[in-house]
């Protein structure tokens, strides 16, 4: 509890923040009252704090013909309760929270009692374009690291007391406010109740990124791919809750988790909703074999070249022939050397300081590309052949999917170079029985192709127009799938009086 | 666990098409000759007849499947007992299927590496989609993997349309004559006629009221496969088709398109990897919970195990692959279990079945 005397209450509360320089004490006497300010320095609005607060209480001392107010925290409150929203505790924990959730405390001389005003003011990065997903058309607002600036961004949006926002807490050291974002009577409720259920069960230190809530919800721990979305845009976050899916906002990242994630996710990217339907369409597919060849090809070469020689025309074969002849080492050890040296650039050229980055793709391409080639050391049609796929696995629109399958592909290799056509086939029906038992909070990873749900292959392999996607998503959304009337397809006869 | 019925239309349609196309066309073509789409004709419809009386059976009681219900149908012993063909059947097909296969897959591709590894490989498939999504799971890989094989099969007839000299079919029905097409109808009848594991299925279906037409509808589209590719293989080689282990993927072998797409069978053999995968699973799941059910096991995932491994020892005891291809279909399939798993047992248990509901009203 709170002592009346400010002193003895200081007393404690520096015994609390011993040792943090960057919490401060300030004691003024306003008139004949002391008063004891206590923030955290670079959290508080100080220019707020001074011309605000400090200096109608110093240089105009206690409002006139006041004496029989209550209290003299009931005057400050009142005077603040214009510029922030206040609260009175009695505590020294509450204060201590108080003070460390960026608010500043006020205690005053003869009252036991704390006033907590929140006049928030700490450094923020202003919305930019968000850097992992890019778009050509489309908006360029990206999340930041500020709670509130994310979730305004979304409510901008989606302008409806639907969309509700229920918030927590996690992280017994970091206390790291959590918002949990969805639509009310699009959402399923059992995904709800199961996000809900899953964020409450997490015992953790701390939070510094969403990845930390992502490892505690997801479903599958162990396997390669990922079972929760994250993603740095609002309109594919609102895009996501407008289909029933369920958003967790984590203070400090701009990584926007969304669940449930299915398969056919990684292929969709957010302009294919913004470009025309026909070439989205067109991309998607193209997007589609990419995805393929990023996992099956360097595989399917060293299968091809050092089993069954007969898949491949003469003339190409004759050729790749001449290439390898005088390297030493067989296809499979070529292409995993190549492999890992690929993932090594990758690795150096993300992780490097700018400048020094883009050499390492120079050096790279000049060493691997030219001098290993002319020595002989590996040859030229799997450098093409790397290269390829390296571009292939760019073109998976999300980070993590792409991951899964540059992951994926090593132990593909091995079994190509064991077993030929066999291996590989033996390892894609492997992940593909692992694809088809996987669940998202609930919902099958690969729906609705297995589970088919017919009517709901528009958005899959191909991008259908707007006016005949009707529905939501079947299993992902609840009770309410109906997103717009039908016959909306735009005709110039359409409105008018037919005579 | 539950399956849908466009779930039980892709699985009928696709574990069947594999085997059938790739085993059941050269001893047909060997017997009826040119005239073994003929025959082909005859099994389907013979097929379709046995698929119905199995889906009727096991809609007399929808949730339960046929360990169950011939328990009710001939009271608990009686019942038990036979059941047991069906053990002998499932247990030694996934074995001779799993041998077959592994067989065609060390002639087409493989002749160094040893038979076992190819076999293991398999098997770890089959036990892995077993045991991680039960019918479910593997429900879900036919409904995916189903269309990756009709279309790979239509490109490759459509492919192979070059070949074809319709005159190989003449003259019709002239030079074999009524018998030997009905002979060569047993063939692909037998292979065909498992769709008798239907009677296992529908007690999963969710809609089971869907179940008849699914099935037949899904056990169609392969019998229409069949006949196309029986004749395919029939216009491009003529009766010569009968002296070829596999008729069908020597017929894949001859494509050539544009002088580029040449050689495309090893990619067919993975294709149709994926149709024996599918039948080796369902096959795996149907002895394990068809076991666990007859021995009153309530965890059937236990006896995956024990499935796995007879089936991994009854595939690698055939000698050579004459052993598994003729002599165990002529010898064991085609006199026993034909007329008692697909005809007889199915018969009597839907003929005492349906009068048991008629007293009982």
């Amino acid at each position: 509890m709170l002592d009346t005397d400010v002193s003895i209450n200081e007393r404690v509360l520096r015994g609390v923040f011993q040792n943090c320089s960057d919490v401060i004490f300030r004691s003024i006497m306003a008139g004949k009252i002391k008063m004891l300010f206590v923030y955290v320095d670079g959290l508080i609005d100080t220019k707020m704090l001074d011309q605000v607060v400090l200096k109608p209480l110093l240089f105009e001392g206690m409002p006139n013909g006041m004496e029989r107010v209550r209290s003299v925290s009931q005057i400050v409150k009142d005077q603040l309760i214009a510029i922030a929203e206040t609260k009175v505790v009695h505590k020294i924990s509450e204060v201590v929270e108080g003070v460390l959730k960026s608010k500043l405390a006020i205690l005053i001389e003869g009252e036991g009692a704390a006033l907590v005003a929140d006049l928030k003011g700490f450094e923020k990065r202003s919305v930019e374009e968000p850097a992992a997903e890019i778009a050509v058309r489309g908006p360029r607002d990206g999340f930041t690291e500020t709670l509130r600036v994310n979730t305004a961004l979304v409510r901008r949006r989606i302008r409806s007391p639907k969309l509700k926002m229920e918030s927590s807490t996690v992280g017994s050291l970091s206390q790291t406010d959590i918002v949990i974002a969805y639509v009310e009577g699009i959402v399923q409720d059992s995904v709800l109740n199961e996000v809900r259920e899953r964020v409450q069960r997490i015992q953790i230190d701390s939070v510094l990124e969403s990845g930390y809530i992502e490892e505690f919800i997801e479903d599958h721990p162990y396997s390669p791919f990922p079972t929760v979305q994250n993603t740095e845009r609002p309109d594919v976050v609102c895009a996501s809750i407008l289909e029933g899916k369920v958003a967790i906002f984590v203070d400090n990242t701009p990584f926007v988790l969304i669940v449930p994630l299915t398969f056919w996710t990684g292929f969709q990217a957010v302009e294919d909703y913004y470009e025309r339907f026909g070439y989205s369409t067109f991309i998607r597919f193209i997007r589609l074999v990419l995805f393929n060849m990023s996992l099956f090809f360097p595989s399917l070469f060293v299968a091809a070249t050092t089993f069954h020689p007969q898949l491949i025309p003469t003339n190409l074969l004759i050729s790749i022939a001449a290439a390898r002849e005088g390297v030493p080492f067989p296809a499979v050890v070529e292409a995993l050397l190549m492999e890992f040296m690929f993932e090594g650039l990758r690795e150096a050229g993300i992780r490097l300081p700018k400048p020094i980055g883009s050499a390492v793709s120079i050096v790279g391409a000049l060493v691997i590309g030219e001098a290993a080639v002319q020595a002989g050391i590996i040859s030229a049609p799997i450098v093409i052949v790397v290269s390829t796929t390296g571009i292939a696995s760019f073109a998976i629109p999300r980070y993590n999917f792409g991951i899964a399958y540059r992951m994926l592909r090593f132990p593909m290799l091995f079994m190509a170079g064991m077993m030929g056509l066999y291996g590989v086939a033996f390892v894609a029906l492997m992940i593909f029985i692992h694809l088809v038992n996987l669940r998202s909070f609930g919902i099958p990873y690969l729906t609705p192709v297995a589970p088919q749900i017919p009517g709901n292959l528009k958005d899959i392999f191909w991008r259908s127009p707007r006016w005949t996607m009707t529905h939501r998503p079947a299993l992902i959304s609840g009770k309410s799938n109906k997103r717009l009337p039908e016959g909306q397809k735009p005709s110039p006869k359409r409105g008018r009086n037919s005579k | 666990m539950k399956i849908s019925s466009v779930q039980i239309f892709w699985m009928m349609a696709s574990m069947e098409i594999g085997m059938t196309v790739l085993l059941s066309m050269s001893p047909s073509i060997g017997d009826a000759k040119q005239d073994a789409w003929i025959s082909m004709l005859i099994a389907t419809s013979a097929v379709l007849l046995i698929v119905f009386i199995a889906t009727k059976l096991s809609l007399l009681y929808p949730n339960q499947t046929l360990i169950q219900f011939s328990q009710i149908i001939l009271g608990k012993w009686l019942g038990k007992i036979i059941v047991i063909p069906f053990f002998v059947m499932w247990y030694t097909v996934t074995g001779i299927i799993l041998r077959q296969s592994s067989d065609f897959l060390h002639l087409a591709l493989f002749r160094r590496t040893p038979l076992w590894a190819i076999i293991l490989l398999a098997l770890i498939l089959m036990v892995y989609a077993t045991y991680l999504g039960g019918i479910e799971g593997i429900g879900r890989c036919s409904e995916f993997l189903g269309p990756v094989i009709i279309i790979a099969l239509t490109v490759v007839l459509v492919l192979s349309v070059k070949n074809m000299h319709w005159t190989r079919i003449l003259p019709v029905y002239h030079d074999s004559g009524g018998a030997a097409i009905l002979k060569g109808a047993i063939s692909p009848f037998s292979f065909l006629g498992e769709s008798v594991m239907i009677t296992m299925l529908v007690g999963f279906m969710s809609k089971p009221q869907e179940a008849l037409s699914r099935a037949m509808w899904g056990v169609g589209l392969a019998c229409v496969f069949l006949i196309g590719t029986t004749l395919g293989v029939i216009l491009t080689f003529g009766s010569l088709a009968a002296k070829m282990w596999y008729p069908f993927f020597d017929m894949v072998r001859y494509v050539s398109v544009m002088e580029f797409i040449q050689n495309i069978d090893a990619v067919i053999v993975v294709v149709w990897l994926c149709s024996v995968f599918i039948k080796l699973s369902l096959y795996t799941f149907i002895a394990s919970y068809g076991t666990a059910q007859w021995l009153g096991v309530t965890n059937w995932r236990k006896l995956i195990w024990f499935v796995s491994l007879i089936v991994f020892i009854l595939a690698l005891v055939p000698a050579n692959a004459d052993v598994s291809s003729i002599d165990y279909p002529t010898k064991f399939w085609v006199p026993y279990v034909v007329p008692i798993n697909m005809v007889g047992i199915p018969l009597l248990l839907l003929t005492v079945g349906t009068i048991r509901k008629k007293w009982a009203k």
